[in-house]
């Protein structure tokens, strides 16, 4: 899948961890941007969508919550909605603005004729955003 | 005030039972109430691996919650509540918590009996099974064929089963009966449930969905109980079909939506949680009325999804086996719900969370037929495992608020499943076994393999030893059709 994002986080990366009953995503980014796009990332490994080249929609994003940790939530029940009500695989998620409560984004997808949605949403569960060292890193349990 | 996303107490079992367990209530760590877990050594065993317990003990802390929160025996880690755990809250001002029902409200499970014996379908097993895949969508993000206009759709929710029955003719007036709440909740609001939430559930009304969902066509292999058997309609060869799905991306969303709202009101009710995913408010709150309204509409939603799936198995039974085979619905119940009960003299709100009601003969909320007996408690095994129809008891109120578990219960990540399992060989093992198969991919059937499940007939040994319910039969699969 193409990924951009704003910021200046050079660079990111994800696991997918091991959870009894669900999936847990495991995430680190050197900005808290790069982490979003990542989670972004992540959940669409985990939904195990079938990888699409070339877009055929898109949609504007602009999410506002009281804290870093439910934003991130919003962020990933918002691509789960959209893959699901918009019949989409997602292509590119393109975070443009972000800070602490608010995120705006541009996400565009294929529509896709089966298409394909593991994950039910994304949840709280043992979530906290933290930052040691100029690394930003989180994991989210979701529900699958 | 607890601090979020800690477990705050180390969890100590201490054994009280023959097959009861229990963490003391610690007031410096929150607790309201103890906790409590149904299970036997091997079994809590395996329960402790894994954070349910903590999880649990996190469930000891919501505002109302009496009595303890209870663990079933195939308790296993989830987020908020651990799967398999119940928790009563004392109304009206005890809390509701969307993370205490889950994301797919009335996940539930709904048997249909034949009046046939395996024999006489034997040999039209492996068409009677191909047919139901195709009659019936089942995998990720598959879209059904009973599209239902916004008028329709706000019909089921606020009306449930009954709506479909009268204004589209899916399945039968004698259905309802033998569905939990008669297929309908008092409380059903579809004001309460958001635009998004209608639009994920507008084209999957009959529809499986994946995961752990299934249509199976099962043999009844052993009676228990011959009196319980007889007054439930059952006999030793008989078909049955078990169907698992809930209420899929239409209760997703609910949850998702509600979780969203009570996250950001909890703090007004003074309510401060361990784990933000059991955002919660008072029941009497207007959140709490929302969300009550709302989930209870979901759970009409899970209830017409397998009223439709039954209606399609029904047709494909009569197309493939001739027009005598009819299936009868047993009974459907609800796995993923909270639902107002009353215990004595206490009225309260009962989640539960991956567990099912089990009501006793004395009920007058199970079907009249069935009184006297009890109320079925079907209890799915894993994929090619047994499943078992035990039926509820009167003791089962002052054991676990009429609780029960609602399978055999993840004992394995689904990762650690697929790296112990190849889906290719499971497949055959299975067809080995006589055992007709359908599943999307490999892949998926070994993320469900029973070595990924705890031993069910454990499970069902300590519902019984721990006298909520009583065995009555056990089934085994003979075709698989996986979500």
């Amino acid at each position: 899948m193409a990924q951009s994002y704003t910021g200046s986080g050079p660079t990111a990366r994800h696991e997918i961890a091991e959870h009894t009953g669900e999936l847990a995503i495991r995430l680190e980014a050197r900005s808290v941007v790069a982490l979003y796009a990542e989670a972004g990332l992540a959940l669409t490994e985990a939904m195990g969508q079938t990888p699409a080249s070339t877009s055929d929609w898109q949609e504007r994003v602009a999410l506002e919550a009281p804290d870093r940790d439910a934003l991130l939530v919003d962020w990933l029940n918002e691509l789960v909605f959209l893959a699901e009500a918009r019949k989409v695989a997602f292509t590119a998620l393109e975070i443009e603005r972000i800070s602490e409560r608010q995120l705006e984004a541009t996400v565009r997808g294929a529509h896709v004729e089966r298409p394909r949605n593991l994950v039910k949403a994304a949840t709280f569960h043992g979530l906290c955003i933290a930052e040691r060292d100029g690394i930003w890193s989180a994991t989210v349990v979701l529900d699958v | 005030m607890l601090e979020q996303g800690k477990t705050q107490v180390t969890p100590t079992l201490r054994r009280i039972g023959p097959c009861l367990w229990e963490a003391e209530r610690r007031l410096e760590a929150g607790m309201r109430v103890p906790a409590r877990i149904f299970a036997d050594e091997d079994l809590v065993a395996q329960i402790s691996r894994d954070r349910s317990v903590g999880q649990l003990l996190n469930v000891t802390t919501l505002p109302g919650i009496v009595r303890a929160a209870m663990g079933m025996p195939d308790m296993h880690e989830g987020y908020g509540f651990p799967v398999g755990g119940v928790a009563g809250t004392l109304l009206p001002d005890g809390v509701i918590s969307p993370g205490g029902i889950g994301f797919d409200i009335n996940c539930g499970v709904r048997l249909l009996a034949s009046e046939t014996r395996f024999e006489e379908i034997a040999p039209r097993l492996e068409a009677l099974v191909h047919e139901v895949s195709r009659a019936i969508p089942a995998g990720y993000g598959r879209h059904g064929r009973q599209a239902l206009s916004r008028d329709d759709l706000d019909g089921v929710l606020n009306e449930g089963v009954p709506y479909l029955v009268r204004e589209h003719g899916l399945g039968l007036p004698a259905d309802l009966e033998f569905i939990e709440s008669g297929g309908a909740i008092p409380g059903a609001d579809a004001s309460q449930i958001s635009e998004r939430a209608k639009t994920r559930g507008e084209d999957q009304l009959g529809t499986l969905g994946g995961g752990n969902h299934f249509f199976e066509v099962q043999v009844v292999d052993t009676i228990y109980d011959d009196g319980a058997a007889r007054q439930l309609g059952f006999f030793a060869g008989q078909v049955m079909i078990l169907i698992h799905t809930g209420s899929r991306g239409l209760g997703h969303q609910v949850c998702t939506d509600h979780v969203r709202i009570m996250d950001r009101a909890a703090e007004r009710y003074g309510i401060h949680l361990p784990d933000r995913q059991l955002a919660c408010t008072p029941l009497s709150s207007p959140e709490g009325k929302s969300y009550f309204g709302a989930m209870c509409a979901a759970a009409n939603f899970a209830f017409c999804n397998r009223q439709v799936i039954a209606h399609r198995a029904r047709q494909v039974f009569q197309r493939i086996l001739g027009g005598r085979h009819d299936l009868r619905l047993v009974y459907d119940v609800a796995h993923n719900t909270a639902k107002k009960e009353r215990y004595g003299d206490e009225l309260l709100c009962v989640h539960r969370k991956g567990a099912t009601r089990a009501f006793g003969p004395s009920s007058d909320e199970i079907p009249t037929a069935y009184r006297g007996v009890g109320q079925p408690v079907l209890i799915p095994g894993s994929m090619g495992t047994a499943s078992y129809v035990l039926v509820g008891t009167d003791e089962s109120g002052d054991v676990s608020f009429s609780s029960c578990c609602h399978g055999a219960g993840r004992a394995m990540s689904r990762g650690a499943a697929k790296r112990q399992v190849q889906g290719h060989v499971l497949r055959k093992e299975l067809e080995s076994r006589g055992i007709v198969v359908r599943c999307p991919t490999n892949q998926e059937l070994a993320e469900e393999a029973p070595i990924a499940y705890k031993d069910v007939d454990r499970v069902v040994d300590v519902v019984q030893r721990a006298g909520i319910a009583r065995k009555v039969i056990r089934l085994r699969p003979v075709g698989v059709v996986k979500g």
